[in-house]
């Protein structure tokens, strides 16, 4: 098990009791994600999550929402799919402790998903990790709908994937154009207003929907104490 | 709720910036402990002295200076502390300090030192002196309200030499003495002390004189074509004796002479009538008829005369008249030349007598500040001791000073920052873009 696996798993026991961090945990803070991500979801649930820039912290977004989505699902039968579409940079599958041997790129280009597909990185979550191969998206197979990879998404109730920074690779519009649901991941007091509104008019430029955005790595100034008397 | 978020809001940059913050204030507060630590001391010992003045509108009047008023105790207490910071003073106290002669420069670094504040609704004067040692700043003040009485004491009494003041008050004196007469001699001159009077009178009299000439005109005229009429019918009547000459009914004389004429006439021919034309009785009549008419003829010869008279007489009335309003003309022009120059002459005299009463208190000032022994009373009433503390540096206003301008500062520090930092803070900042705002991550440990 990875080292970022053993830190989820330690939040994740400890969420609610003392891993307060500002008033909040992490497990709520997911929870408050899933709930927003729920309300604002339209056709599928498919959702790319992109940064405006390197280190906001996309990754770790996308990682604490599955893993809390794994704790919710544990006792149904609905699962999570999690795909690394991130070239630049590829982690997820370091943090899961999974192989990049064979990922997304090999899968738009055989369509062969057993081979590809890592199952149950976490209970109840799939992983598709980024690959070796350079990334070519054939739209006809994200669109047609008997295409492998709609009809393996189609197994999911959740489709997460975690995109490049929407500024450094041309991938993150690409996917944004695909996925169409978009969640634009800022840094507190790094992101400046203007270029989250660009990367906004950007994905909506390569046709893509904007359905929110979240604030990462928020520093709680104010001490808990206080915070929770005011 | 909105008090809620504005506290936390409020909160939240605080501590943002606490760090700041807590930096600025104590680098401020610090500097401000440290100038409170490091500053020399300053010692200030005070003095107070009661001044009273003599002069009074009495003492003025005996100094034949009727014009100036007496000074008032802000006035004297302003020339007296004047005085005391006066280089004379402190040059002599300083010298009594050191116990040798000091110099100009020595003074003026201490009169920079020196404060003298007239005490309000009194004639006290309150002298301080600051300086690092208690005892010297003490001793000094001492020395200067000695040096002071002596300096006062000292000083000539006044009324000795005659002052410029003096000499540009007699010359001031001069000339409004001479517009005074030069005013005097324009109006009795011209007649006119009221201006508007003997416009209106001259105006009438005008109006006057150029009727009476209209009825003067219209005599002369009738007294003319009488004396021309009579003329003519005396010639006429020369010529022919039976030539018949109308006679206004007024005129007895001539209504007289002509019934004797008839009666003559009629006469003549009854002799005539009667007698050969040789007789005497005819000859009588002949010679008593003659003699009638040379009197009638006389008589219409000196109503002639006196018609000529009369038209002399109204041509010189009406010849005066004209004169008269020829003059009254004149003088009625020339008013508005002498209203104007006396008017100059009112205002050069009131400038002058201004200037003059201004110069008379000057005088009075000058006189009281530069001292008649007499004029000034000085008594010490309390004289300075060494004070036990340092009234600078004043460390609790500096410290609650420099506190609120280091909070001042760097609020206003925090503010600007804050107001210039563009980047993503809250979820504001996605609703203003039209974000839907989804979660908020901490930053992991």
């Amino acid at each position: 098990m990875s080292i970022y696996k053993d830190l989820l798993t330690q939040q994740g026991t400890s969420s609610g009791t003392s891993a307060a961090m500002g008033g909040k945990n992490l497990s709520s803070e997911a929870q408050h994600l899933h709930h927003m991500l729920d309300q604002h979801l339209q056709s599928n649930s498919w959702v790319m999550f992109t940064a405006t820039h390197g280190g906001a912290g996309s990754t770790r977004v996308v990682l604490e929402l599955a893993q809390y989505l794994s704790e919710a699902l544990a006792h149904g039968d609905q699962r999570v799919l999690l795909v690394d579409g991130n070239s630049q940079s590829p982690t997820l599958h370091h943090l899961l402790d999974g192989t990049n041997a064979m990922g997304l790129s090999e899968l738009l280009i055989t369509g062969r998903v057993e081979q590809i597909l890592q199952r149950d990185v976490l209970p109840q979550v799939d992983f598709i990790s980024n690959g070796t191969g350079h990334l070519m998206f054939p739209e006809a197979m994200f669109r047609t709908q008997d295409s492998t990879v709609m009809q393996l998404f189609s197994q999911y109730r959740y489709v997460l994937v975690d995109a490049p920074p929407l500024f450094s690779h041309p991938d993150a519009l690409v996917l944004a154009r695909l996925f169409s649901s978009v969640v634009l991941v800022t840094e507190y007091r790094k992101t400046k207003k203007d270029v989250l509104e660009e990367a906004k008019r950007r994905v909506e430029g390569a046709g893509g929907h904007v359905i929110g955005g979240v604030i990462n790595k928020l520093q709680h100034s104010i001490p808990a104490w206080l915070y929770n008397r005011i | 709720m909105g008090a809620s978020f504005s506290l936390r809001y409020f909160l939240r940059i605080v501590f943002d910036y606490l760090g700041f913050i807590v930096v600025s204030l104590l680098i401020i507060n610090g500097a401000v402990i440290a100038y409170n630590i490091l500053a020399p001391r300053q010692y200030v010992a005070s003095t107070r002295v009661y001044v009273e003045s003599a002069v009074s509108e009495v003492t003025l009047v005996q100094k034949d200076r009727p014009f100036a008023t007496p000074p008032s105790v802000e006035q004297i207490l302003s020339t007296e502390s004047e005085i005391i910071i006066s280089h004379p003073v402190v040059q002599s106290a300083l010298g009594r300090l050191r116990g040798r002669e000091a110099t100009a420069e020595e003074a003026s670094q201490v009169i920079a030192k020196l404060q003298v504040i007239p005490l309000k609704k009194s004639n006290v004067l309150r002298i301080d002196f600051q300086s690092g040692n208690p005892d010297e700043a003490a001793k000094f003040l001492n020395f200067l309200v000695e040096a002071y009485r002596e300096f006062r004491g000292s000083i000539a009494p006044t009324g000795q030499p005659v002052s410029k003041v003096q000499a540009r008050l007699q010359s001031l004196r001069f000339q409004i003495d001479s517009l005074y007469a030069a005013q005097e001699a324009l109006l009795t001159s011209s007649n006119m002390a009221d201006f508007d009077n003997t416009m209106r009178f001259l105006s009438q009299s005008i109006f006057d004189a150029e009727t009476r000439q209209g009825q003067l005109d219209e005599q002369l005229a009738e007294v003319r074509r009488q004396a021309s009429y009579y003329t003519q019918e005396l010639a006429a009547y020369k010529d022919d004796p039976s030539h018949s000459v109308i006679v206004p009914e007024g005129w007895v004389t001539a209504n007289r002479t002509v019934e004797e004429l008839e009666a003559a006439e009629q006469a003549l021919l009854s002799a005539r009538q009667t007698y050969a034309e040789n007789s005497e009785p005819v000859a009588a009549s002949i010679r008593r008829l003659d003699r009638l008419r040379k009197q009638f003829a006389g008589i219409l010869a000196s109503h002639v005369a006196d018609l000529r008279l009369k038209e002399q007489s109204l041509t010189s009335q009406r010849s005066q008249y004209g004169q008269r309003v020829q003059q009254q003309r004149s003088e009625l022009l020339g008013i508005p030349e002498v209203k104007s120059r006396t008017q100059s002459i009112e205002s050069a005299l009131e400038n002058l007598n201004r200037l003059y009463t201004d110069l008379v208190r000057q005088q009075m000032s000058d006189d009281v500040g530069t001292g008649a022994q007499s004029d000034v009373a000085i008594s010490l009433l309390s004289p300075a001791t060494p004070p036990q503390d340092a009234a600078y540096p004043r460390r609790l206003q500096n410290i609650l000073l420099g506190l609120l301008g280091s909070l001042v500062f760097t609020i206003t520090l925090v503010y600007i920052l804050e107001s210039l930092d563009t980047t993503v803070k809250t979820s504001l900042d996605f609703e203003r873009l039209g974000i839907p705002f989804l979660s908020s991550f901490s930053k992991s440990e």
